[in-house]
């Protein structure tokens, strides 16, 4: 496409000289406009899109994928958890009381 | 510190937080043999130097200080190495101290609380030797 129309997101050909445009589609059938990291409708980022890597918890036929919702969820519940695992200079003192190398 | 004089190495990739470090360790009366600031050169110096205590920082450039310690208990399981580190998860510590570092301390604390960590923990170890040899 070398018309230097802009097109509005979501369009694959130019709307003026019909040229196909530099677009990556996302695996949730969204055409994303060039230079867009993540997909506008689901989320996901786009060269992992295009390299293959995870997959959307939407579908082609825009349906919620529910089994990998609740993998995502459970990722979430687990990556929460140990983020909240903190411990103070006391914690470690009375850890390293029980587990401390013995010479 | 303990009339014996302890032989230092730090490793940290912040040079402000080593000179504090050394600060603290001479004015204890040990002597800091060698500042490094990343994982590798700290291994490196560790073999140079062969250090009594070595305070090692987890968060550093090339190699982690959690590698680093693996690989200064597989040269030598006696040596003092106290994790010294910003890191405050809980899976974080365990893994130091399953992995034989004898302390970990958090620099979210002050000179003072540091200066008295390091001091106590150099005691400690003594104490601990001596026991050993004694028995």
């Amino acid at each position: 496409m070398n018309c230097n129309h802009v097109n509005p997101a979501g369009y694959a050909f130019c709307g003026t000289c019909g040229g196909a445009l530099d677009h990556a589609r996302c695996r949730c059938g969204f055409v994303a406009v060039a230079g867009d990291v993540f997909c506008g409708r689901c989320g996901a980022n786009l060269a992992e899109v295009a390299a293959g890597v995870g997959q959307s918890a939407v579908n082609a036929d825009h349906r919620f994928d529910l089994e990998r919702l609740m993998k995502q969820a459970a990722q979430e519940r687990h990556l929460e958890s140990t983020q909240k695992a903190r411990v103070t200079q006391e914690d470690i003192r009375k850890l390293l009381a029980k587990r401390r190398k013995k010479f | 510190m303990e009339k014996r004089k302890a032989r230092v190495l730090i490793a940290d990739d912040e040079p402000h937080i080593r000179s504090l470090i050394s600060f603290i360790v001479t004015s204890l009366g040990a002597e800091v043999v060698a500042e490094a600031a990343d994982g590798e050169q700290a291994l490196g110096l560790y073999k140079q130097h062969q250090p009594d205590m070595v305070l090692l920082d987890i968060n550093m450039p090339k190699l982690d200080g959690i590698s680093v310690l693996k690989q200064i208990m597989a040269i030598n399981n006696r040596t003092l190495v106290v994790m010294l580190t910003s890191l405050n998860a809980l899976e974080t510590v365990k893994e130091c101290i399953d992995n034989g570092a004898y302390n970990y301390i958090l620099k979210s604390t002050t000179a003072d609380k540091l200066h008295k960590a390091i001091r106590e923990t150099w005691g400690e170890y003594m104490a601990e030797i001596r026991k050993v040899s004694q028995s």
